[in-house]
């Protein structure tokens, strides 16, 4: 029997034969406590002071557009703004190539999108949207 | 010479025992559901209201839980002790949920507050209730009141014990990655996990293996720590019966077609690692019951 198995062993026999909670039980009982409180704290806190609002949706291009193999790649930041969720939020961005009549459409559509949560994603086009006119905006949600 | 133990030594080995033991009661009991997309999306649309109701109905379900069952090794116990061991039963939970969902980067530092709070709460109440059934359902007692076990094969052969041992770690990963390799979450997960925190999932597979085996003071034990023979070794065993789980999760993978040749070896990696997290609780938990 190892070293480690005495220790165990007698260990066990102190909480077998123990009525009494030992100082170490209450040390758990306080801590576990404590995190209990806290959790409560952090969804009332949660709850009151966090503005109730509706979803508000917000799309931004970023600035920097990748170009891998004569494609442009278009990065995007969704955000949601507002208090509540919205699911399946539905991107879409089109492109125009100035006075040609080039256009170019791509749409993602975001699964879940929590308060306060932003999302980011790619579009791909064929022309460089720099040179084009680059509209991006959120089309659905639920 | 051998130290011996002051009585306050006891007790803090006594507290830590029993946690550990709650710990493991813990992820027994709450990993499976913690490989739930829809557990992750039903805890991050909660409100706040329904989320104080979910957790008032699981310490409710904990108390009662509590009253006969608990993680702690007390039989007889007065009712403001179930009602102690639930907040701590509670505590245990969450903060195990609260690891498990950072160690799959389910929470991480940019998750808004509602989104974490919801999903510690809801992954929170399997592995509270794991805490709260940590004694009973893995004690040698309740298994041999409830079970006729077959007859163990004769120690002493070192092939046929070490043939048990990895008999059972397989059976048990087989069970629990056999329900969550067909799923998307594994293939989800390790997309969105980096791969240095891929050594941290098998440094807490490998941890967890070890303490529900080996420390958590359930089942048989003590009778492991009596056996001898290369894989009775609680590392060499901890490490062999890991590797066995890694084998069943890239079976499972396989079987259910979720990783097929033509994928590349970095995909292979990390999805085995993942669902070898809850295959090497399952092959834990095989290895003593079975």
């Amino acid at each position: 029997m190892t070293e480690f198995q005495d220790q165990q062993t007698q260990a066990n026999d102190v909480t077998e034969t123990t009525n009494q909670r030992s100082y170490a039980e209450w040390t758990t009982f306080l801590i576990s406590s404590g995190i209990l409180l806290s959790l409560v704290a952090l969804v009332l806190y949660d709850w009151f002071l966090m503005q109730q609002s509706p979803a508000i949706l917000e799309v931004e291009p970023q600035a920097v557009i990748e170009i891998n193999q004569q494609q442009y790649y278009q990065p995007f930041v969704v955000k949601n703004v507002g208090g509540s969720v919205a699911e399946s939020v539905q991107v879409v961005a089109s492109l125009s190539m100035g006075h040609s009549s080039t256009s170019e459409v791509g749409e993602q559509e975001i699964p879940f999108l929590a308060a306060g949560e932003d999302k980011s994603g790619y579009f791909v086009f064929s022309h460089n949207p720099s040179q084009g006119e680059l509209r991006l905006r959120v089309a659905s949600y639920r | 010479m051998i130290q011996q133990n002051s009585p306050s030594d006891s007790i803090w080995q006594a507290e830590f025992l029993n946690l550990v033991r709650g710990a493991s009661g813990a992820f027994l009991f709450g990993l499976p559901l913690l490989y739930t997309v829809e557990v992750w999306l039903i805890g991050s649309s909660t409100t706040p209201p329904r989320m104080l109701l979910v957790l008032g109905i699981t310490f409710v379900l904990v108390y009662l839980l509590n009253q006969s069952e608990g993680f702690r090794s007390y039989l007889q116990i007065k009712p403001i002790d179930a009602l102690m061991e639930t907040v701590e039963a509670m505590g245990i939970g969450i903060v195990c949920a609260l690891f498990a969902l950072v160690l799959l980067c389910r929470i991480t530092p940019d998750t808004p507050l509602n989104e974490d709070l919801g999903k510690l709460i809801f992954e929170g109440i399997p592995f509270s209730i794991g805490v709260a059934l940590a004694r009973s359902t893995l004690s040698s007692d309740r298994a041999i009141r409830t079970v006729k076990k077959a007859k163990r094969l004769p120690k002493t052969n070192l092939l046929q014990s070490t043939f048990v041992d990895l008999d059972a770690t397989l059976i048990g990963a087989l069970i629990v990655a056999f329900s969550i390799a067909p799923t998307d979450e594994v293939d989800l997960l390790s997309a969105s996990i980096p791969p240095p925190w891929l050594l941290l999932i098998m440094f807490v597979s490998l941890t967890s293996s070890y303490c529900i085996v080996f420390v958590a003071g359930l089942t048989n034990q003590a009778e492991r720590f009596q056996q001898r023979g290369f894989l009775q070794r609680p590392i060499n065993e901890t490490l062999i019966c890991y590797l066995v789980c890694l084998a069943a999760s890239a079976l499972m993978l396989w079987f259910f077609q979720q990783l097929n040749w033509n994928d590349p070896w970095q995909e292979w990696l990390s999805e085995i690692i993942v669902l070898g997290l809850p295959a090497t609780i399952g092959g834990s938990a095989g290895r003593l019951v079975i």
